[in-house]
């Protein structure tokens, strides 16, 4: 499908509506939070994320960011389901200085296979792998954290794993020492139906586990004794006579809560393992269940994609006894995992997955009072890129990439023998162990580079002139550069450049020319470089390798710089030093350049790159890749930018420099370059995963003078209740506007950038909230303002609340009104003030937003009568938004056209 | 002899009540008169008695006939009893002049009362009382001739007083007719020599009274010149003669007097023996929409269920599923509410549509005197509204119903868009202190039931530790269970409410929920027909699937071993808590009654015809008793095809008010699922006549379906196209079904698919049946369509190889088929009668009206469209089909709305008149005046008689005579009236459900009982709290006012029957005078 439209704001974009990726999703097959709950940590709590592992054996990593839920790596998988995630995290250090180095966390899955594997989430690669003398592993479970105890000779102890396999087999694994080792089996079960479907901690020495023969079996790890074993009874009617206990989970108090096949949920004594109370939650298998931190509270997911909700309550006399709440059917398909992350004040929510790949949100805390939310199926990071002047679209998975190209519009509508709006014109099968990474194809269409793990391809496009498809020839480059892998790349605009993000994050340069001997034909330098990140020093931090992973990086938009930003939010960034000089000697390496700050040393880059490239300058046609000057003035990001763009600059005529004048070669400078910094303003626009607007100056180091007069408060009421991230920014610079159109995956957003975008009530809303900064922790509350709920979804209105939001009290004739929906725990007074001070602003915000609900436009601004923003969800779910671009209509009746990658379901 | 006449002793019991209360009752006691017979008989007072406001009270309503107690009678009474003889019945009660002249203030003050005890009279229903028996007729009787024989002996005579008693029925019933009427006309001739005529008129039974009075004072007041025949009943009593159906029709022998009106005021008697019409009492009736109230009888110990039609109470007996007690209201009043008084279980409070509230001990010894008291028991279990003076808290939004939970600690309070809940405080001693907590409601809460839990945990310092569950049934079909809802109570910062359980296993509304005696279940029902019982703990479901309809209620008992469960169909089931069987049955009449207006939306298409249904019912032609009526599966809540269409027969005894069989007719979806793709609901057909041939031996059925208009929209454009496209799909079916005596049903015989063609030669889709009639001499029907055709359908054996095909049990096989078709010419007069254009809409018959005549010779038809003016009456000949006349005069230029034939006479009944037609003379005989509105007609032929229903009022006719022989006014819209084969008298069926028959008895005809002016509208429920006992005595006597409300608003305001005699009873001046001299404050207009 390709429907061609113009978008609402007529005339200013040209939108290919493409449904023809088919791009596959995965179902998910596994939850796991890095940790369940606040409580139990001294300190600083550790790093907060949400691993999901898919059917195909991709591991994304998930940052709730209190409720903003972003979607930072995935760890690509071997297409082997992933069954089980556990995290771990190791003891605690103290340094030399007494400073607590928090342990670090650890990530763990099994697969479908004899393996349990331990993941480098800095390098999104597979760590190692345990594998023993026992049958595939159906689950595992990591034994609870170690808690310090009175006794304080204890050594802090690691946190070993226990799996039951297909065979009836329980092994226990150690963590210990950076490490994961076969410790012991536990138990060898016999039977034929004797396969452990599930298995957990009771406590640090007690292993409850849940067999297909329709068992419960309980195990002290001190002695390897079987404590006890419980039998579910048969199955029910019709159903095979032995029941799976599918999960078994443990309530805070000790107590079992298993579920099963039957469709049941039971709790156990945790004492004297005996039933409790059976509760028929689904009518079909229940697959996975959570508690609730305080275990006062269970949710269950069944095969049928309901989830039921239980909850203890003072029954008859005082007694405690559990009943199912409601159900609810959140899943198109089966809900086949669940895992809940429950703290008493901020977060508190349940995920689930399933075989509709979404995973969906939905609160615990506050259930019944806010809505469910799903998140998006699809990468937070297009899989598509374009080549705008060649107008192809390319598109990957797994190990394919297919490329399309999009008919000019002129070349449909008018042409008595019409296009095809568009044409698979190649689809590259790469011979790769991995999968492709990443993709990225230069402007004009003529370099496509391709990374898995492990490699680097490029290749140069040519259209052939028998057919429309198009011709690949494979473009060599150094070995020592091609076998770095990589997880990023990004080809410069004038497409001589292709940086590279290792998987180490290493950021290395690639520079792209002409052959001089067949001039058809483009080849790799046969020198490249590695360009070397800041060193600052960093808040100690259980995820620190992980934190230091590059997730976006951007070229500017003449080449010259070049910016690459990570996990925790740190910048780096480069600039081109020189003008380009043809004539000038094409790799050019220097040893011991004085003007170059050699610290690297510190490096933990066991780069395979010779020596000489440490501290090695390479200058290639006069023009080299250096430190920006400014980059330490670059401030830390709040959170991971998501948007990294620079700011289209009209080229202004350059001087005609050909070379570097005043650059001449001495003797005892014979490599002599130029310092000439790129001229011109460099302006970065960044949007972070907080949904914060910054534009940097990159070569200033410094807010550019737009971002301080629109800070992010000045964005639209609109766009703040959107809830999905960004996913990429396209500009739009033709004519007189300056326009950016941000999408994610449900959302198209239109923002003038060319002016400033707010009037005088978001400015004064602004200085308040700048005031109340420096006040105090002003940001932090504000922030906290609107993460009051659990983390799901909003509040629930009124119309579909299943209780009331609010009542009218009557007592000695006094009538008050009560809002019930205020969260448990009171706000408290400032935060109160707060939300009032800023209500009537953000109410005028919205009243001016007169839009309907699927299209949201803006007063048209002044007598220009050009909206300064404009949104619309028709669009979803949103592959990618790419540009393209019609070189036949001159440069200033263009306007932009982009193509809107939809995946429909 | 006692367990044969429990009615008898009741009655007795309470008579004897009556004479010990004599003397302060008369004076102290609050009084209530109804104007109207303030107005009439101090009428006739001011002729006799000027001095003695002699007060004429009527008794409202109950199935009692006002007779002036005496204390002489009271005497006798117990007498009778002990005796317990059949007693010849003396028609004595012109005798009783005399003694009014006696002691005309003791009479006075006794009637008075009297008359306080028979507003709310209970009528005590023997449980022994053999099934066909119809109580109520029973006790009426037996009450009318406790007082003749009071009077008879009053007198001294020394003939055997007729013992009344229904219990005695079978002496009395044998009682032969002859033998009545002989000292009937005897006795009463003498006595009535000795008589002023209009003191006699004081004496008569109400009814007769009534017409006779409002006659006799036309006649005084401008009876110059002009001679009047006034017939007077008398009160003979005859026993009835229907003893195969085991009821005792009283039917009253009075003496029809002659008086030549006229200045000289001579009266000339001619003594005729001529039965006196009577109207009986309601029977049947729609249970309220209210809970019933398990109870326990103290006197027998047995489980008794406590409900209520609108116009009675009812006890009914679990063991025997047979009404043990009733009481009626008067009519006018409805019962909104009732609960028992917590305190005293024996004491039943109840609630009126006019904010009206008293008492009444229900338990054994129901016939007692009636409290009438104001009901300041604030607090009674169950739900009820409470009526006092002070408002407790006066919600926002409406509320529908409410209940008191634990003593009235909680009141919770519902409507559509609010919940209101109610805890009181523990301060101070006043224990009207509540908070209240209104709670707004997105999604409409239908039921609602609390719980309180009893937490034995001591280490609360909380005092209040019960916890109060709370279960709401909500209208998108949820449940939601709060297990605590008791935290909404807290102060301002602290109140909360946690998420409820969602229970949701219904698709629409949830009817009724409640919790199982012990909490561990919660019991709801719906419109899906089927119990569901949540076991709250381990979340499983447990169904009683296919109920016959849809749930409206549910009761749990107090010992929590039985459910009952009030269903659509207007019975209330008991079941067994623990097998889920059916314990008892209490069936009533499933007449639909009119949607009231309800808040859901109206369909998007109005019905095809702005015509209004039929009531498609008939009375079984052996069996007079039992009425056949198409009934919906389910009461309708809306106003569509689908909630109002009518798949079902019911057999229902009219006499004694019981349900006898019910069946489908056509397809139905009760217990399926009864919603198309598209949530509309799924129309069954809609049966539209039944007539039932002649032997009782064949019923004949018409249903008509047609797909909704929803289905077809897609097809058309105009709104015509859709009728036109709905029309082409209609399917019609004729279907006769034959009386299977083994199994008890009807089981069909014969489908004719579409026995009509469409109208204007349209090819596709069936046509409209229009009428259908049975042959009344041998099996056989005749229908007559929309295409104008007359069609006969007879049965033909089938055969064989020449032999008669036997089916099981030596039937012979029959198959009906068409005889006969006779198309009729349509009248030409119109001109444009043929034009083809025209016929598509404007021509499209409205109706037809066909009728046979007795001996089935003939058959008039008549087919009604809206393009013609004038409607052309055929007569057909029956054996040769062919037309034998034409008449177009008979309804000239009116419109034709039913016909009949009564011996020679052809009926017509026309707008706004009667036309009889004198088949001989072939002239027209009489032109009778009716009121407009629409008519309704029924022709007795044993009687000779024909009535005619307009709206409220039926009158009877005898063809040869000018004037109607009787004409009432029932006060409620009448559906249908009908005339039972080879039975006397008429039954008239009521929009609400209730059926009255209107016959020729030896009981004291009763005219319509007294009428309250129209019920304000049931007040908004507000929650009121009790007066202080200081404040009593003012309630007590407001209230009486409001009991007494005057009947001759009504009878001023109302329209009269026949408006062309002005036969209105005038309140001349100096009667105002004795109206108001009764002097008591009751007797006031009510300040409504």
């Amino acid at each position: 499908m390709d429907i061609r439209q113009h978008v609402g704001v007529s005339s200013t974009m040209d939108v290919h509506r493409a449904r023809f990726v088919p791009y596959p999703t995965s179902a998910i097959s596994a939850l796991a939070f890095s940790r369940s709950s606040d409580s139990g940590y001294t300190g600083a709590f550790p790093a907060l994320r949400l691993a999901v592992g898919r059917a195909n054996g991709d591991i994304e990593i998930w940052n709730p960011l209190k409720g903003q839920w972003v979607q930072e790596t995935v760890c690509l998988g071997d297409g082997k389901s992933v069954d089980g995630l556990a995290w771990t995290q190791d003891p605690d250090e103290v340094d030399s200085e007494g400073t607590v180095l928090p342990g670090q966390q650890r990530l763990f899955s099994i697969a479908s296979s004899q393996a349990v594997t331990e993941w480098d989430l800095a390098r999104s690669e597979p760590k190692r792998k345990s594998t023993g003398n026992f049958s595939e592993v159906w689950c595992f479970a990591a034994q609870p954290r170690w808690k310090t105890s009175k006794n304080a000779q204890d050594e802090p102890r690691s946190q070993d794993m226990v799996a039951g396999c297909g065979d009836g087999t329980l092994v226990l694994l150690s963590t210990a020492d950076n490490d994961l080792q076969f410790k012991r089996f536990l138990a060898r079960v016999a039977g034929k139906r004797a396969r452990c479907m599930c298995i957990t901690y009771q406590n640090r020495d007690v292993v409850v586990a849940g067999f297909a023969d329709s068992m419960i079996r309980i195990y002290d790890t001190r002695n390897n004794s079987q404590v006890r074993q419980m039998s579910l009874g048969i199955g029910l009617p019709g159903a095979p006579k032995n029941a799976f206990v599918w999960t078994i989970k443990v309530l805070p108090n000790g107590d079992i809560v298993s579920g099963d096949s039957n469709g049941e949920v039971r709790i156990w004594d945790g004492r004297n393992h005996s039933l409790v109370q059976r509760l028929t939650g689904h009518d079909n298998d229940c697959l996975d269940l959570v508690t609730s931190a305080d275990g006062h509270t269970i949710l269950s997911g069944s095969i049928d994609g309901r989830m039921s909700i239980y909850r203890q309550t003072l029954g008859e006399g005082g007694r405690k006894s559990w009943a199912k709440h409601s159900h609810r059917r959140a899943h198109s398909g089966e809900v086949k995992a669940m895992a809940a992350f429950d703290s008493k004040n901020g977060l508190s929510v349940v995920v689930s997955g399933g075989s509709d790949a979404a995973p969906m949100l939905t609160p615990l805390r506050e259930h019944g009072k806010e809505n469910s939310r799903s998140l998006s199926s699809l990468p937070q990071q297009p899989k598509i890129v374009s080549a705008r002047k060649a107008r192809l679209i390319a598109s990957w998975w797994e190990k394919e990439i297919s490329i399309w190209r999009i008919a000019r519009q002129a070349a449909i509508d008018d042409v008595p023998q019409p296009e095809k709006p568009r044409k698979l014109v190649a689809k590259l099968s790469l011979d790769v162990k991995q999968a492709i990474r990443s993709v990225s194809v230069s402007a004009d269409g003529k370099l496509l580079a391709a990374v898995t793990a492990s490699e680097i391809k490029v290749f140069q496009l040519r259209r052939r002139t028998d057919s429309d498809g198009l011709a690949v020839r494979k473009v060599h480059a150094p070995q020592e550069f091609t076998s770095l892998g990589a997880r990023l790349l990004s080809f410069s605009a004038d497409a001589k450049w292709l940086a590279v993000v290792t998987p180490d994050s290493e950021v290395h340069i690639a520079r792209f020319a002409e052959d001089p001997e067949q001039p058809k034909q483009l080849r790799c330098l046969p020198h490249t470089i590695e360009l070397d990140r800041r060193h600052s020093k960093r808040a100690p931090s259980s995820l620190s390798e992980y934190d230091r992973a590059l997730v976006r990086v951007a070229f500017a938009s003449d080449s010259s710089v070049l910016v690459a930003g990570d996990v925790s939010g740190y910048l780096d960034s480069w600039v081109l030093e020189g003008h380009e000089d043809l004539t000038a000697t094409a790799v050019d390496i220097t040893k011991h350049d004085s003007d170059k700050v050699s610290s690297n040393d510190g490096s933990d880059a066991e780069s395979d790159s010779s020596d000489d490239d440490d501290d090695a300058l390479v200058i290639f046609y006069g023009q080299h890749w250096t430190d920006n000057p400014a980059g330490h003035l670059l401030p830390k990001l709040d959170s991971a930018p998501l948007a990294l763009t620079f700011r289209p600059t009209i080229l202004t005529a350059q001087a005609l420099t050909n070379g570097n004048p005043g650059v001449h070669s001495t003797r005892h400078n014979p490599h002599a370059h130029s310092h000439a910094l790129p001229p011109g303003e460099h302006r970065l626009w960044i949007m972070t995963a907080r949904h914060e607007m910054y534009e940097l100056d990159v070569l200033a180091g410094r807010l550019s003078d737009w971002s301080r007069r629109n800070p992010t408060a000045a964005l639209p009421e609109a766009f703040r209740q959107i809830k999905d991230r960004v996913m990429d920014a396209v500009w739009d610079v033709a004519g007189q506007h300056q326009r950016l159109w941000l999408h994610g995956t449900s959302w198209v957003f239109m923002l003038d950038v060319g002016g400033d975008s707010m009037d005088a009530e978001s400015v004064a809303l602004t200085k308040k909230r700048k005031r109340k900064a420096r006040n105090g922790n002003g940001e932090e509350r504000s922030a906290k303002r609107h993460q009051l709920g659990s983390g799901a979804g909003d509040r629930v209105e009124s119309e579909r609340s299943l209780g009331p939001q609010s009542l009218t009290r009557t007592e000695n004739g006094h009538r008050a009104n009560i809002d019930l929906t205020r969260s448990e725990q009171n706000a408290d007074e400032d935060e109160d003030v707060e939300v009032d001070s800023d209500l009537p602003a953000l109410q005028l915000a919205r009243l001016r937003s007169n839009g309907s609900k699927g299209e949201v436009a803006r007063r048209d601004q002044g007598t220009e009568g050009q909206r300064k923003w404009w949104c619309t969800f028709k669009y979803r779910p949103i592959l990618g938004m790419v540009p393209l671009e019609d070189a036949t209509i001159p440069e200033e009746d263009r306007m932009l056209e982009v193509a809107i990658v939809e995946r429909p379901i | 002899m006692a367990g044969t006449k429990p009615s008898r002793e009741l009655q007795s019991g309470k008579t004897t009540n009556m004479v010990h209360d004599d003397g302060a009752k008369g004076s102290s006691k609050k009084r209530k008169a109804e104007s109207s017979e303030v107005a009439e008989s101090s009428s006739k007072k001011a002729r006799h008695r000027p001095a003695s406001p002699m007060v004429i009270i009527r008794n409202t309503h109950g199935g009692t006939d006002t007779e002036e107690p005496t204390k002489k009678r009271k005497r006798q009474l117990v007498e009778t009893e002990t005796a317990g003889e059949v007693q010849p019945l003396p028609a004595a009660s012109s005798l009783e002049p005399s003694e009014v002249r006696d002691d005309g203030m003791a009479m006075e003050e006794e009637m008075v009362a009297a008359e306080e005890k028979d507003i709310f009279q209970p009528r005590s229903v023997p449980e022994e009382q053999d099934g066909g028996g119809n109580f109520a007729e029973d006790v009426e009787m037996a009450r009318a001739e406790n007082a003749v024989e009071d009077e008879v002996v009053d007198l001294g005579a020394t003939q055997p007083e007729a013992v009344s008693e229904a219990k005695e029925a079978e002496p009395a019933a044998i009682m032969p007719n002859g033998g009545d009427s002989s000292e009937s006309s005897t006795k009463p001739s003498k006595l009535q020599r000795r008589q002023n005529r209009k003191l006699e008129l004081s004496k008569l039974s109400i009814g007769e009274r009534d017409v006779q009075r409002e006659k006799a004072e036309v006649d005084m007041n401008k009876a110059k010149n002009r001679e009047a025949r006034i017939e007077k009943g008398r009160i003979v009593q005859e026993r009835a003669q229907e003893l195969a159906h085991e009821v005792k029709m009283f039917k009253r022998e009075g003496l029809a007097e002659t008086a030549i009106a006229g200045l000289r005021m001579k009266e000339v008697r001619k003594q005729k023996k001529q039965p006196a019409w009577s109207l009986s009492n309601t029977v049947a009736g729609r249970f309220i929409d209210h809970d019933p109230i398990f109870a326990k009888d103290s006197a027998t110990g047995d489980a008794v269920l406590i409900t209520a039609t609108h116009r009675e109470i009812l006890v009914l007996s679990v063991e025997t599923s047979l009404p043990v007690r009733t009481y009626a209201l008067r009519r006018g009043i409805s019962i909104c509410s009732y609960s028992l008084d917590p305190s005293d279980p024996e004491s039943l409070h109840v609630v009126c549509d006019n904010g009206l509230s008293f008492a009444w001990r229900w338990s054994a010894d129901g016939s007692g005197p009636q409290n009438l008291e104001p009901s300041d028991a604030t607090f009674s279990k169950g739900s009820s509204a409470i009526w006092s003076s002070r408002s407790l808290y006066t919600a926002g939004k409406r509320l529908d119903e409410m209940h008191v939970v634990s003593g009235g600690d909680y009141i919770i309070a519902h409507g559509p868009e609010a919940l209101v809940l109610g805890m009181r405080q523990d301060t101070g001693k006043n224990a009207n202190d509540y908070v209240w907590v209104e709670i707004p409601m997105s999604i409409a809460v239908t039921c609602v039931d609390a719980r309180i839990v009893e937490s034995n945990s001591t280490s609360k310092k909380d005092k209040r530790l019960a916890r109060m569950s709370l279960a709401l049934g909500k209208s998108d079909g949820k449940i939601l269970l709060y297990d605590d809802v008791t935290s909404v109570f807290a102060g301002h910062s602290q109140a909360s409410l946690p998420t409820p359980r969602t229970m949701h296993w219904h698709r629409e509304a949830v009817s009724a929920v409640k919790f199982s005696r012990d909490g561990s279940y919660l019991i709801s029902g719906g419109k899906e027909t089927v119990l569901v019982l949540w076991q709250l703990n381990t979340g499983k479901k447990q169904f009683l699937p296919h109920l016959t309809s849809e749930i409206e209620r549910i009761v749990v008992s107090p010992e929590g071993d039985r459910y009952a469960i009030q269903m659509g169909d207007n019975s209330i089931m008991v079941l067994s808590t623990s097998e889920l069987k059916p314990v008892a049955n209490f069936a009533g009449l499933q007449l639909a009654c009119p949607v009231s207006e309800s808040s859901l939306p109206t369909p998007k298409y109005e019905p095809e015809m702005p015509y209004s249904k039929s009531v498609a019912a008939v009375l079984h032609p052996r069996h007079a008793n039992q009425l056949l009526l198409a009934v919906p599966a389910t009461r309708p809540k809306t106003s569509t095809n689908a909630a109002e269409a009518r798949p079902f027969l019911q057999t229902f005894d009219v006499w004694t008010s019981r349900h006898v069989t019910r069946q489908a007719l056509t397809r139905n979806n009760v217990t399926d699922l009864n919603l198309g793709p598209e949530r509309t609901p799924v129309a069954p057909p809609d049966t539209t006549h039944i007539s039932i041939s002649d032997g009782g031996q064949w019923l004949a059925t018409v249903d008509e379906w047609m797909p909704p208009a929803s289905d077809l929209e897609f097809l058309t454009t105009s709104w015509e196209e859709l009728v036109e496209e709905r029309r082409k799909r209609r399917e019609v079916y004729l279907k006769i079904w034959r009386w299977d005596e083994a199994q008890g049903l009807w089981t069909l015989s014969s489908r004719v698919d579409a026995p009509h063609a469409r109208a204007g030669k349209q090819m596709q889709g069936a046509g409209r049946v229009l009428a259908l009639v049975a042959d009344p001499v041998s099996p056989g029907f005749a229908t007559m369509g929309e295409d104008g055709q007359v069609r006969t359908w007879k049965p033909k054996t089938r055969v064989r190889n020449g032999v008669a095909m036997k089916g099981e049990g030596d039937v012979e096989l029959v198959e009906w088929v068409c005889k006969r078709t006779v198309e009729l010419p349509l009248g030409s007069e119109d001109g444009h009668a043929d034009s083809p254009v025209d016929t598509a809409r404007d021509h499209l018959p409205l109706k037809a009206c066909l009728a046979y005549s007795e001996d089935a010779s003939l058959l008039a038809a008549a087919l009604i469209s809206a393009g013609h003016t004038t409607t052309l009456v055929h007569f057909l000949d029956t054996s040769s089909g062919d037309i034998k006349a034409t008449k177009s005069g008979l309804a000239g230029g009116e419109h034709l709305e039913h016909v009949g034939f009564l011996d020679r006479y052809f009926i017509a009944v026309v707008r706004d008149a009667v036309h009889i037609w004198d088949l001989v003379t072939d002239a027209l005989q009489q032109r009778m005046v009716l009121p407009s509105g629409a008519t309704l007609l029924a022709i007795n032929s044993v009687d000779n008689t024909f009535a005619v229903a307009v709206d409220s009022r039926v009158n009877v006719y005898k063809p040869a005579e000018t004037r109607g022989v009787h004409k009432d006014d029932c006060h409620q819209n009448i559906t249908a009236i009908l005339a039972g084969r080879g039975a006397k008298g008429y039954t008239l069926l009521f929009d609400d459900a209730t059926v009255r028959t209107l016959a020729l008895t030896g009981a004291p005809a009763r005219r319509a009982l007294p009428d309250a002016p129209a019920a304000p509208k049931a007040p908004e429920l507000t929650i009121e709290s009790g007066p202080p006992q200081s404040e009593r005595s003012a309630d007590d006597a407001e209230i009486a006012e409001v009991l007494a409300l005057p009947a001759a608003d009504t009878k001023a305001s109302g329209p009269i029957f026949d408006e062309t005699e002005d036969d209105r009873p005038v309140v001349r001046p100096e009667q105002l005078a004795s109206i108001f001299d009764i002097g008591q404050s009751f007797a006031t207009l009510p300040r409504v």
